[in-house]
């Protein structure tokens, strides 16, 4: 019976804390203090356990949101990239599934329509190259090209100075120039993805210009 | 003819989660394209509410995948589901952000909660009956502000009793008082559900 009566006070003390726990913002010793009651205390424990699910449900109360267009592609790049064995695996498959679907998204938005020459669009092993885009000097994106038929390139732009429509050029390493569209750059992360004329692997160069005809960013994908 | 892509949608292929982190913990490609693509646009959303930024909630969101990929085999569906596990790695991630950048939003009331409150849920939620979401958020609605700002002040932003007393210029115990009644009400919410 006191035993009861010494674990109702150890409880009340700790109850007050319970939510703070749940939410994670309780720390240090205090914190310390509520999980070793907790361990031994079914009451409070089954408290614990509700107030956490309130804070599972507010997190999953944020509404869903699509995110930036190559999400997935540079997302398989990072997994592959990482020296966790399971990550060196994320396969090419997976990369060419990511990026098509970034151009897919693409093409259904501003209907552009990609004119391919194979039967399927299986995946097959596909090159990637990426390129820095600089504008004087400094690094303000990047440019990712895949060997794919057809080829296409992705360019993404971040915390630039300029804004508004720009035209993006390639030149081809016979020094050959095709625009391959335009797309609205704002001083926030910007992406934008397009296919190419020729297959990546003739690419040299590509750049931005804005509509007075200035060069904005270049990138030198081929020395 | 148009490219065409055989983009298997998370959303048509009926594999469980469980059984996709199962896969994802075999190095299973497949598994892990398809968890990708359910659960990217769940965190992404996530990130983005906490820190506000499109550019950093994408950074958070890739890193949250990545440590859900490497402790995949470790996942203990016990413990909780892999909504609630992906989410709270993805809170956490954000929040760490938050503190580094010193950027700790002080009033959630405008952007945050409106934006909760605008949350519908998803077919597959309706259809697994996971009504205690739209509950809770009807109670949240009902709760009076600063119970509701200072629950969301900790859910979300990560502040602890002692930042937010701090900054609503309120004593320690009345912040106190706040977060926990608050969350006293929302956890009625959510045991009409579980009794």
């Amino acid at each position: 019976m006191s035993g009861d009566i010494e674990r109702s006070a150890a409880c009340g003390d700790i109850v007050d804390d319970l939510a703070e726990m749940a939410l994670g913002t309780l720390s240090g010793q205090r914190r310390s203090e509520v999980l070793d009651h907790v361990a031994g205390c079914a009451s409070c424990r089954a408290e614990l356990d509700q107030l956490s699910k309130v804070t599972e449900a507010l997190q999953l109360l944020a509404p869903p949101m699509q995110p930036p267009l190559g999400f997935e592609m540079r997302l398989a790049e990072r997994l592959r990239a990482s020296s966790a064995p399971q990550h060196q695996r994320v396969s090419r498959a997976w990369m060419f599934a990511a990026a098509a679907s970034a151009v897919l998204v693409l093409a259904l938005g501003v209907t552009v329509a990609l004119i391919g020459r194979g039967s399927s669009g299986a995946a097959t092993a596909s090159g990637l190259t990426s390129a820095d885009l600089t504008s004087g000097g400094k690094v303000v994106g990047s440019v990712l090209l895949s060997g794919e038929q057809p080829g296409w390139m992705l360019v993404s732009t971040d915390g630039v100075t300029w804004g508004g429509p720009v035209r993006c050029e390639v030149t081809l390493v016979g020094g050959e120039v095709h625009t391959i569209g335009t797309f609205s750059v704002s001083g926030e992360y910007s992406v934008w993805a397009a296919p190419l004329p020729e297959h990546a692997g003739t690419v040299q160069s590509a750049r931005l210009i804005d509509s007075s005809g200035t060069v904005l960013a270049t990138a030198q994908v081929r020395a | 003819m148009i490219v065409r892509y055989s983009a298997t949608s998370a959303h048509e292929d009926d594999t469980s989660d469980e059984a996709l982190l199962a896969g994802i913990a075999l190095a299973d490609d497949r598994a892990g394209l398809l968890f990708v693509r359910r659960y990217q646009h769940r965190l992404f959303g996530l990130a983005y509410r906490i820190v506000g930024d499109p550019r950093l909630a994408e950074e958070v969101t890739q890193e949250a995948f990545i440590r859900i990929f490497r402790h995949a085999e470790v996942f203990d569906p016990r413990r909780a589901s892999v909504a609630a596990w992906t989410s709270t790695i993805t809170r956490n991630l954000a929040i760490d952000v938050l503190r580094v950048r010193r950027d700790i939003p002080t009033d959630p009331e405008d952007h945050l909660f409106l934006a909760l409150m605008s949350r519908d849920l998803a077919p597959d939620e309706v259809a697994s009956g996971n009504e205690a979401l739209g509950r809770v958020r009807i109670a949240l609605a009902e709760l009076p502000t600063d119970q509701r700002r200072a629950v969301l002040l900790a859910a979300m932003y990560g502040r602890s009793a002692e930042e937010i007393a701090r900054a609503e210029d309120i004593p320690l115990g009345t912040a106190k008082g706040r977060i926990r009644l608050g969350m006293a009400k929302l956890r009625g919410a959510l045991e009409v559900e579980t009794r």
